[in-house]
C-alpha cells in the first residue's frame, strides 16, 4: 500500500528522497490541489470512497498515515458488508 | 539564483481587473517606481503575477519579502525573498507593494513600523465581489444574464490586445442587454442560487447562459473553501432581503459551514513550503500540467454529485418560469490531453462530457460544446491546463457565445456545434 501512495505522490513531484515518515506538508508535497489528486486517484485505483469529513490533517501527514486511514477504512468498508 | 528554491508560481494569465489595477497604480505614484526598487509583499500567486505585470512595465529591480519564515532566502525566478525586517529597514531606498487581496493585516504591519501609505508603500486592491455585487443589483429586466468563472475576466499575458471575454460580450451584445455574473471557482449550486435570487428581484432572464466548468462538478470542490465565496454569498443575500423566501441566505450558512469545517486548505495553508507546479523557467511543469488535467477533466464525474443536481434544478426552474437556457461547456486544451495522456485523456473526458450532455438532453435543452474550438497555440500558455485563452482563442468563444445567443434570440432552429465527434469537420449543424 505505501508503494501505491508514494507512486500517487510521485506523480505530483519528485519523491526520490520521501520515506514512510516524510511530513508531506511540511515538505510540500501536498496542498489543496494534490490532496485532492491523491484522494480520487485512491479512491479510483481502490475502488473505495473517502468521505469529507475524513479529509483532515492526520489522515493525510505521511505516507505511514494515508496507508494507515486507508487500511481502516476499507477493513471498515468490509466489516459493514 | 540557482540553487535557492524558486517559489514562483506559473504566471501566464492574469485577471484583467488585477492588471489594470497594478498599471494604475503604477500610473498614480509618480516616480515611486523609476527611483526606488520595488518590494513585493507576499510570496504567493498575486505576488508572482504583479511581478510579471511590472516587469512587462520595464520594472526589473524587484525584491519580495513574506511573513512566511520558510520563504526567506528563497526567490521568486531572479527575485530574492527577504525577511519583512529587512525589507523595513530598507525604508527610503523602496516602495512597498502589498500584494495579497486580503492585505489589511499587512498594512497595519507597515503602519506600526512607521511607514507611510502613497510615500513608502501602495496596496493595489481589487474587490472583485464589490464589482459582482455591482452587477448583481444592476438593472436588467427579460434580457440576458450570463454565468460563468474566471475565463470571461482572465487575459493572457502574451496578448497585445487584452481586452477580456467579458469585455468581448459586452461590446458585442451591449451593456444594457446582458449581465454578466462570474467569479472565481464558482460553481453550479451557487449559480443556481444567484439565479433564482435575480428572478425574486424582478430581474428573471429571458436567456441564460451558463458556463458548465468540469473543473467544478466534483464533489471535491467544496474541499476548497476559496470556491465557497462565502462573504460574497452573505453580501447578496444582504441586498436580496429575504424577497427570495431566505434561499440565499440558507445558501450562505452554508457556504459559511463549509469555509469553517477542516478541510484541505485549511491545513495546508501556510504550511507549504514550495509551489511544485513551476519548472526551472518559471513555466507550469509538465508534471503539474499531468496533475490538473486529471483533476479538471479526468476524474470519475459522480451523475449524483451535488453540482449536477443543481445543474437540473436551474433546467427545471427556467422550464417552470418559461426561459431559455444556454448551458456551454469551455474549450478544453485537448491537444495538450492528448499529448499527455494519449487516448485515456479522450477516453475519461468523453465519458465525463456524455453525463453532462445526456442530462442537457433529458432537458430537451442542447449543450453548446465548445470543448474543440481552440488548438493548442490559442491558450494563453503551451501548457495551460485550463480554459485560459489568448485573445484569438477569447474572440472564438465570444462569436460562438453571442452567435448562439442570437440565434435563441431569434428563434432559429438550427446551430453550429463544436465538439467531440467534430474534431474533422470541426462544424456541424444540430437540430435545436
Amino acid at each position: 500500500m505505501s508503494k501505491l501512495v508514494l507512486e500517487i505522490l510521485s506523480e505530483i513531484q519528485d519523491c526520490d528522497d520521501v520515506k514512510n515518515d516524510t511530513l508531506l506538508l511540511e515538505r510540500g508535497i501536498l496542498d489543496s490541489l494534490s490532496i485532492i489528486y491523491l484522494i480520487n486517484e485512491l479512491e479510483e485505483r481502490l475502488n473505495m470512497t473517502i468521505p469529507l469529513e475524513d479529509v483532515v490533517e492526520d489522515n493525510f501527514k505521511s505516507i505511514e498515515s494515508i496507508v494507515e486511514f486507508v487500511l481502516t477504512r476499507i477493513n471498515d468498508g468490509l466489516a459493514e458488508s | 539564483m540557482e540553487g535557492t528554491k524558486n517559489f514562483a508560481w506559473p504566471v501566464t494569465a492574469v485577471s484583467k481587473e488585477d492588471f489594470d489595477v497594478v498599471r494604475s497604480c503604477v500610473a498614480s505614484s509618480g516616480n515611486l517606481f523609476r527611483d526606488k526598487k520595488i518590494m513585493i509583499f507576499g510570496a504567493g500567486i498575486r505576488g508572482s503575477l504583479i511581478s510579471v505585470i511590472l516587469e512587462a512595465e520595464g520594472f526589473t529591480n524587484i525584491l519580495f519579502t513574506d511573513n512566511n519564515p520558510d520563504k526567506w532566502g528563497g526567490c521568486i525566478d531572479n527575485h530574492p525573498i527577504v525577511p519583512p525586517e529587512a525589507a523595513i529597514s530598507m525604508r527610503g531606498e523602496t516602495v512597498i507593494v502589498i500584494s495579497t487581496e486580503e492585505g489589511d493585516p499587512i498594512k497595519a504591519q507597515l503602519e506600526k513600523a512607521g511607514l507611510v501609505e502613497g510615500v513608502d508603500f501602495l496596496f493595489p486592491k481589487t474587490d472583485l465581489y464589490d464589482k459582482f455585487a455591482g452587477e448583481f443589483e444592476r438593472k436588467a429586466e427579460n434580457g440576458i444574464l450570463a454565468m460563468g468563472d474566471c475565463m470571461f475576466e482572465v487575459v493572457s499575458f502574451h496578448d497585445v490586445n487584452k481586452q477580456s471575454l467579458a469585455e468581448m460580450i459586452f461590446e458585442r451584445l451591449g451593456n444594457e442587454n446582458i449581465k454578466l455574473l462570474t467569479m472565481h471557482g464558482m460553481g453550479m449550486r451557487s449559480f443556481y442560487h444567484i439565479l433564482k435570487a435575480q428572478s425574486a428581484m424582478g430581474m428573471r432572464p429571458g436567456i441564460f447562459v451558463v458556463m458548465i466548468n468540469f473543473e467544478t462538478l466534483t464533489d471535491k470542490q467544496h474541499l476548497l473553501p476559496r470556491s465557497q465565496h462565502s462573504k460574497l454569498m452573505r453580501r447578496l443575500s444582504d441586498i436580496v432581503k429575504g424577497v427570495d423566501g431566505g434561499e440565499l441566505s440558507e445558501y450562505a450558512c452554508i457556504t459559511e459551514q463549509r469555509v469553517k469545517n477542516v478541510q484541505a486548505e485549511f491545513f495546508t495553508t501556510n504550511k507549504q513550503k514550495s509551489a511544485p507546479y513551476t519548472n526551472s523557467t518559471g513555466d507550469i511543469s509538465i508534471k503539474a500540467a499531468r496533475l490538473f488535467f486529471k483533476l479538471h477533466y479526468m476524474y470519475k464525474l459522480d451523475p449524483n454529485t451535488e453540482n449536477l443536481e443543481y445543474l437540473a434544478k436551474v433546467f427545471e426552474f427556467a422550464q417552470a418560469e418559461g426561459f431559455h437556457v444556454i448551458p456551454f461547456v469551455p474549450p478544453v486544451n485537448y491537444e495538450l490531453g492528448e499529448s499527455l495522456f494519449g487516448e485515456a485523456f479522450q477516453a475519461a473526458y468523453r465519458r465525463n462530457f456524455k453525463i453532462v450532455d445526456d442530462l442537457t438532453k433529458k432537458y430537451n435543452c442542447d449543450l453548446l460544446d465548445l470543448s474543440h474550438l481552440c488548438t493548442k497555440e490559442l491558450f494563453s500558455g503551451s501548457f495551460t491546463p485550463d480554459e485560459t485563452t489568448n485573445c484569438e482563442g477569447r474572440q472564438k468563444i465570444a462569436d460562438k457565445i453571442t452567435r448562439e445567443i442570437e440565434r435563441v434570440r431569434n428563434g432559429c432552429i438550427k446551430r453550429e456545434q463544436i465538439g467531440f465527434g467534430d474534431i474533422e469537420r470541426n462544424t456541424r449543424l444540430r437540430r435545436c
